[in-house]
């Protein structure tokens, strides 16, 4: 259930902006593992939390158990970790048990979006730090109880995609930190326009997309449909719905748009200086979509107050030939870190370096520090694609959207797909 | 084309609506029934235009299309309702948006009724889900009555939730609940509902943990005073912390958070201070003042933070006149917080700061101070570049994000005569791009200390424009060192906002006197104009390798991708793949054409570079979806470095060129890509899952006719004479690719069409010629019907050119003929396909004796006019791609009163509708045939699309089947068996008297006027025509004559042999006058 308690819990989150965190752990009921080791739990071992990048344990962070609702991954899991690393692992199938487990420090999130929010919610009430796979949330509402509820107990939550701070950048071909240092510089100008498109590098998974048609199966044996829909609502069981495939379906996610669409636009709300910010226009040219399956997009604008904005060019939409990937007033960068500016590279290696990040998620809960990229700019650029998710379902050509309150602006039907009830006693 | 109508309206309820909808038609003069069916006919729509014409179109139909649409929902199990699901869905979503108030109502009321009368679960949840976007506060008794129901529960609690207006009801059912209920406590928090805290108040003592919980939620934002008391002793305060912020400025709220400042949890004390400034605005001020020398960052954080909203304008100086006796720390946060709220009249008091021994503090205030901006922080800023040190470099980052001018400040700094300081100056004043610097720094470049030598020399990039390039060059050409490369820069950027030739204008001249050319080649990189790759490549040639090569990469001109291929070709592994590495990208952002790009990839692959480049090669191609481009990724699939991007550009392009999934070669190799995409997967790449499962759907609908066929793989082998594809193909298509040792031909269809030697090809219709690459070139050829297209080397020769006469002479070119290549050359990838002969149709001598006449002989449409775009020629039929509200029907060119119609028609999609106009008046156009005309309806009637469950009968009225005349008369059933078969047909008019027979069989004999007793319209003039089977008004049923047209509603039937008698007494007579001519002519 929600608590709605975003107003006040902004006083607390005054802290934030003077990048001072209490050093002090709040909540009192983390278990103070031994030595300085920190251990975790991962909830969902079937596709990314089985991949070699998560399913990890070392001396830093040690992993003590998992939860699956599909007997098959959790006992493969079991084995994995037995091989792999010597572990022990307690098996779970209700993730709650997962949460509650004293030995768990941390609570690593890995299952289909549509669950994200309870787990890192009842996981911050107790008392664990919570490391999120992307999408932060499914919907605009459930970012807001997650933003709350690490506040409120002053959890450290780190949501899973770096392009802010480390790794090359798709198709800009470095990492972003010269590309912030440029747009800080004010040597492009502002306004900017930012184009993610296969024309700049990028690509969008559309593969990923729903059948509109599924025909009832047999639940297996092995799988616990019930659990594994937790708060979506009922529908008979089909295949398709669940492992992997989850994504075409917009009970659980929406398709290669909020799959991929936190690796590509949290970098630009960074590099924008609007972690704090929304825009206040979406504009999207889509296909017509199915209740229930989710489909292609062609195009979507957001703009923002300031007038920057960001074009997500998608199937069949495409520029063609060079299409700049930022443009601003008094320059432009390409692909490839292209850029109308001469020796552009030596003036940014000139220029300050940004705000350092703090990147170590470990050490960062070791000093109760927010991590790079936290709950709360997460939550800003998960909103960019919930956003725009909701005008394609909608079918909607434009939607505004006002930041103070975090609701569209004279849509009712809009504003419905901010908060969705939960089936089954689930809430968040 | 009347379409689909499964009306389940009865003749009742059909008389009232036929005073209001029905009786309207839209602007394109169609019923709702033709609406909708036209709709769902369109659905998915591809784009949101589309898609909010179609759901305007259907949303206007009211509770008709929506009573339609419900009726086509079968049991979830059993059926596939995503097509009415597409439109129920896409209407809702339409009429929900703002400015559609007006279409609500019917809408919603229809989805009511359709509910009540829904009993599949599955179709039930869809159809509330629907109902609740549109819901008004009478649906109140609907959703309630639902909370019992576990599998609509959570579609009720939604509704509950959201629907706006009924806040009176929730709140009497919660305050008549018979037992406490979390769900209902939720609704409560969800609708802050004002009336029922006595309810919740005695629902926190439950000893269910989720009611508790529920409440203590929902009372923490409907609570009032009388809820405080209750809330503060729970163990949880966040509900109690809740309401007393939303009691506002209350003396129970100040009381409270006087208790509250005292915890000893910080973060409840700081809720507890900004609970108590914000509650008691008198004395604010006092207590921020107090809260600044509290030990707790946190805390003094929250009352700075909060004071403005609180406290009286005044707080500023307030808090600075305190600000001496503040700790370190809280002066650090005093100062940070004047910064952030640009408090210019403090800037005294900031600066001042600066100079503190406290290294946090002093950093704080020169951040603060550059925020804060104006005269007096630039002259605190800049005097510390003076000291030198992390002061210094402090200063000079927070001077780069000055808030203001600083350009005279810089300027005099440069004067400063401070080394460190006329450094500095000299960074900034090349950021802010000080052009009136240039002087002064050209000045400095002499100066005896060697690090503002080099700062200014560096300065000068970003000082200097256009108009100084002469004095660089001239600095340029006389410098030393590390100079050298400064002053290039500067040039450049100099002369960078100039377009290509404007650079190059400039930098020519310099050239031939200049003793180092070298000097100036990364300019002419830069330029990248022709004439300068051709300096540069000179530069190449002359022995400057290195220089003019690092040149050549930075060029982003695609003039010069052969080149870098050229030195690729002849250079070591390591320099190939830089070199090829550039290429590719050069290659993928100025190629459009595919067949290009792949003559450019596949000869970058034919260099054997290493595998990262093969890796980057591989991926590029599936951007160009090609018949040589899959197949070139087929030949990488089995090699274990490649193998997985071959497989996934494969099937890209696949994806990409449905015309590619056909053929038992392709298939096996889409075939070979799923192991290769299994091992991914059990790696734990997601993304491989769903290529297998785009592989499969591709093998599950795989046409396994046709294809292409090998002449010769990958492997080159040798011409020594000639080599032909079998027979004498007429219709054909084949990629070759060969490297000719001398002159040789091409012969298509017997004609030689191309002749080549080794360094160029000619296609001898027209003499056009394309230049031939050393080494392996591309051809691809096809010849269709009348038409030819032609790419050498990816270049277009021939783009679908009509080809008549065979070239260099009168003569008609032949429709087959022998494809022959001929001469001493290599060749590999020989693929070829023979297409099917075109079918064309001629008159059978009966029917020429009769006087027909053929409208359509498969290859032209020269006798009809109106939509000759969305209805095509192709493979000897016409195949309709018409979407209705395109371009509209296809007319004949003449008029028809009495004729015979005969055609042949193959339903190529499911439930496809299509119909034959006639009669709808003489030349007339646009006009909804079957009321002003007759519409023959063609209809593939047997779709379940039509079945109309639940309501147990025929969703179709026979009137609407095929070979109806469109409600008037029902013909006999047909049953067409399975779809994509073809059907002979003949429509007989004369007078009132229509006969239809299908495949042979008359299923429509009929007399029009007998049939509606006379009565096309009304007898009172009314809109519901008792007489006609349909009760329309048929104005145009009578009309004497008109074009006869195709009505097309959809995509996907096609039509051939097409041809008609006039029986019109004018044409019978003419045909007599002919006939006895011809006899007196023998």
């Amino acid at each position: 259930m929600d608590i709605g308690r975003r107003t006040f819990i902004k006083s607390l989150g005054a802290i934030g902006l003077f990048s001072i965190v209490p050093s002090k752990v709040l909540g009192g009921t983390r278990h103070v593992a031994p030595s300085d080791q920190l251990t975790k739990g991962i909830i969902g071992v079937g596709g990314i939390g089985r991949s070699s990048y998560h399913f990890t344990s070392d001396d830093s962070c040690r992993l003590v158990s998992v939860c699956d609702v599909d007997r098959k991954h959790l006992d493969s899991a079991v084995r994995a970790a037995k091989d792999k690393f010597g572990e022990n692992v307690t098996p779970y199938t209700d993730f709650r048990d997962l949460i509650n487990d004293p030995n768990v420090d941390v609570v690593h999130i890995a299952t289909p979006p549509h669950w994200h929010g309870i787990m890192a919610v009842e996981a911050a009430k107790a008392g664990k730090d919570v490391w999120c796979e992307k999408p932060m949330t499914r919907t605009i509402g459930e970012g807001k109880r997650v933003v709350e509820a690490m506040e409120r107990y002053n959890r450290v939550f780190r949501l899973n995609t770096w392009f802010r701070f480390k790794d090359t950048f798709y198709g800009l071909g470095t990492e972003v930190k010269p590309l912030k240092k440029l747009i800080d510089s004010g040597l492009l100008g502002w306004p900017l326009k930012f184009t993610v498109s296969g024309a700049t590098g990028f690509a969008w998974k559309f593969f990923w997309v729903g059948k509109d048609h599924l025909t009832p199966e047999p639940v297996p044996e092995y799988f616990d449909y019930d659990m594994w829909l937790g708060p979506a609502p009922y529908k008979p069981y089909n295949a398709h719905r669940t492992h992997q495939t989850f994504r075409g379906y917009w009970d659980y996610d929406g398709g290669g748009l909020t799959d991929m669409g936190q690796h590509y636009l949290d970098p630009i709300q960074y590099l924008l200086g609007k972690d704090n910010e929304f825009p206040v226009k979406i504009e999207v040219e889509a296909p017509q979509q199915h209740s229930d399956a989710v489909g292609i997009w062609r195009k979507i604008r957001y703009t923002y107050a300031d007038g920057c904005e960001i074009i997500l060019e998608g199937e069949g939409y495409e520029s063609k030939g060079k299409v700049p990937y930022i443009e601003g007033p008094n320059g432009k960068v390409f692909q490839g870190f292209e850029c109308t500016i001469p020796d552009v590279m030596n003036k940014i290696a000139e220029l300050p370096d940004p705000e350092p990040q703090r990147t170590d998620f470990i050490d960062c809960i070791h000093n109760r520090q927010k991590f790079a990229l936290n709950e709360v700019n997460g939550h800003h650029s998960c909103t960019l694609v919930n956003q725009a998710a909701v005008a394609i379902r909608l079918g909607r050509t434009e939607l505004a959207f006002d930041p103070a309150t975090q609701l569209f602006i004279g849509d009712d039907a809009a504003n419905a797909l901010i908060n969705q009830p939960m089936r089954g006693g689930w809430k968040i | 084309m009347k379409k689909i109508f499964i009306s389940i309206l009865l003749l009742s309820l059909m008389l009232l609506i036929c005073d209001g909808i029905m009786a309207q038609t839209d602007s394109r003069n169609r019923k709702p029934e033709t609406v909708v069916a036209d709709g769902i006919a369109q659905l998915p729509a591809a784009t949101s235009k589309t898609y909010n014409r179609i759901m305007k179109e259907m949303a206007e139909t009211g509770e008709t299309g929506i009573n339609l649409l419900a009726s086509m929902l079968r049991p979830a199990s059993e059926a596939d309702n995503s097509k009415p699901e597409y439109a129920i869905n896409g209407i809702v979503n339409y009429v929900s948006a703002s400015g559609q108030e007006s279409l609500r109502k019917p809408i919603h009321d229809a989805l009511v009724k359709a509910f009540a009368d829904c009993s599949d679960n599955p179709n039930r949840y869809f159809i509330l889900s629907q109902i609740t976007k549109l819901a008004t506060p009478s649906d109140f008794p609907l959703y309630a009555g639902l909370l019992g129901d576990s599998y609509l529960r959570v579609g009720a609690l939604e509704g509950l939730a959201q629907i706006k207006g009924i806040d009176d009801k929730v709140s009497m059912m919660i305050n008549n609940a018979p037992a406490p209920d979390a769900d209902l406590a939720y609704l409560a928090y969800f609708r802050k509902l004002k009336d029922v805290e006595p309810q919740l108040l005695k629902w926190i003592g439950s000893k269910d943990s989720d009611v508790k919980e529920a409440a203590l939620n929902a009372l923490s934002v409907c609570g009032t005073e009388a809820s405080v008391k209750a809330l503060s002793a729970e163990v949880n305060r966040d509900p109690y912390l809740q309401l007393l912020n939303n009691l506002g400025q209350s003396r129970t709220v100040v009381s409270e958070s006087k208790k509250l400042i005292k915890d000893k949890n910080q973060s409840i004390r700081c809720a507890g201070l900004r609970l108590l400034l914000k509650s008691d605005p008198k004395n604010a001020t006092k207590n921020v003042i107090t809260a600044l020398s509290d030990n707790n960052a946190e805390y003094r954080h929250t009352a700075l933070l909060n004071s403005l909203g609180s406290c009286g304008e005044n707080i500023v100086e307030e808090v600075a006149n305190k600000y001496n006796k503040l700790s370190p720390a809280s002066k650090t946060d005093v100062i940070r917080w004047l910064g952030n709220i640009h408090a210019t009249d403090q800037i005294g008091l900031v600066c001042g700061a600066i100079d503190s021994e406290d290294p946090v503090l002093s950093q704080a205030a020169v951040e603060a101070a550059s925020k804060i901006g104006g005269e007096k922080a630039l002259e605190a800023l800049l005097c510390q570049l003076n000291k030198g040190g992390d002061k210094a470099n402090i200063a000079y980052n927070a001077l780069l994000s000055f808030n203001g001018n600083i350009n005279n400040g810089v300027l005099k700094s440069l004067d400063s005569g401070n080394p460190a300081t006329v450094c500095s100056a000299l960074a900034l004043a090349s950021t802010r791009h000080l052009h009136n610097a240039y002087t002064k720094a050209v000045e400095l470049t002499n100066s005896s200390d060697q690090a503002v030598k080099n700062a200014a020399y560096r300065a000068l990039d970003g000082i200097a424009t256009a108009s100084e390039f002469p004095d660089l060059c001239n600095m340029l050409e006389a410098s030393k060192g590390e100079a050298t490369a400064l002053i290039q820069q500067a040039a450049k950027s100099a002369i960078a906002p100039l377009d290509a030739d404007k650079q190059y204008e400039l930098i020519y001249p310099r050239i031939p006197n200049a003793k180092d050319k070298s000097l100036y080649l990364p300019l002419l990189a830069q330029c990248g104009n022709d004439s300068a790759i051709n300096l540069i490549v000179k530069e190449y040639e002359d022995g400057n390798k290195k220089a003019a090569l690092n040149a050549l990469l930075e060029i982003s001109n695609p003039a010069v991708i052969p080149i870098l291929y050229d030195i690729a070709a002849k250079s070591s592994e390591e320099e190939k793949d830089r070199i090829l590495k550039r290429y590719v990208s050069l290659v993928d952002k100025s190629t459009q054409e595919g067949l290009h790009a792949y003559f450019l990839y596949s000869r970058a692959l034919d260099l054997n570079p290493g595998a990262d480049i093969k890796k980057l090669i591989i991926n590029s191609l599936s951007k160009y979806p090609t018949l040589p481009a899959a197949m070139l990724a087929a030949s990488w699939i089995n090699d274990p470095t490649t193998g997985f991007y071959a497989a996934s550009t494969f099937t890209d392009i696949l994806n990409g060129n449905a015309y590619l999934r056909r053929g038992d070669s392709m298939k096996k190799i889409s075939e070979s890509t799923i192991p290769v995409f299994q091992a991914q997967k059990d790696k734990g790449n997601a993304d491989a899952g769903y290529s297998i499962d785009r592989v499969t759907g591709f093998l599950a609908d795989w046409d396994s006719k046709g294809g292409f066929k090998t002449l010769q793989g990958e492997k080159p082998a040798e011409c020594n004479n000639s080599i032909s594809l079998p027979g004498k193909p007429e219709n054909f298509e084949l990629y070759l690719e060969f490297k000719p040792y001398g002159e040789g031909w091409a012969t298509l269809r017997g004609m030689d069409l191309i002749k080549w030697n080794i360094h160029e090809a000619i296609f001898l219709h027209g003499d056009n010629k394309v230049p031939l690459a050393e080494g392996w070139n591309t051809l691809h050829v096809r010849m269709q019907d009348d038409r030819v297209t032609i790419d050498i080397d990816g270049i277009p020769v021939s783009q679908n050119e009509m080809l008549n006469t065979i070239p260099g002479t009168d003569k008609k070119a032949p429709v087959s003929g022998d494809v022959k290549f001929n001469g001493k050359f290599e060749y590999r990838n020989f693929y070829y396909e023979i297409l099917p002969s075109t079918p064309t149709y001629t008159l059978s001598d009966e029917e020429k004796e009769q006087g027909f006449e053929l409208l359509f002989d498969g290859r032209s449409l020269e006798n009809f006019h109106g939509n000759t775009t969305a209805y095509i020629p192709q493979d000897g039929t016409i195949y309709v791609t018409a979407q209705y509200g395109g371009q509209g029907n296809l007319y004949t060119k003449k008029n028809y009163s009495d004729f015979i119609f005969r055609f042949e028609f193959f339903f190529d999609v499911p439930a496809v509708n299509n119909g034959i106009g006639i009669r709808t008046g003489k030349d007339v156009t646009g006009v909804d045939a079957a009321y002003e005309g007759m519409e023959i309806q063609i209809l593939d009637h047997d779709d379940p699309v039509y079945q109309g469950y639940p309501y147990g009968y025929t969703g179709l009225h026979p009137y609407q089947n095929h070979g109806s005349v469109y409600g008037i008369f029902e013909p006999e059933h047909i049953d067409f068996g399975p779809i994509k078969q073809w059907h002979t047909e003949e429509i007989k008019a004369v007078g009132d008297h229509i006969t239809v027979t299908v495949d042979g069989k008359v299923v429509t004999d009929v007399n029009i006027r007998d049939a509606v007793k006379g009565h096309n319209v009304a007898p009172d003039g009314s809109q519901v025509n008792p007489y006609t089977l349909d009760h329309q008004n048929h104005p145009g049923l009578f009309n004497k004559e008109g074009y006869i047209s195709f009505c097309g509603h959809g995509a996907g039937v096609k039509f051939r042999n097409v041809r008609v008698l006039d029986l019109s007494k004018e044409a019978q007579d003419n045909r007599k006058k002919s006939i006895k001519t011809k006899k007196v002519k023998k």
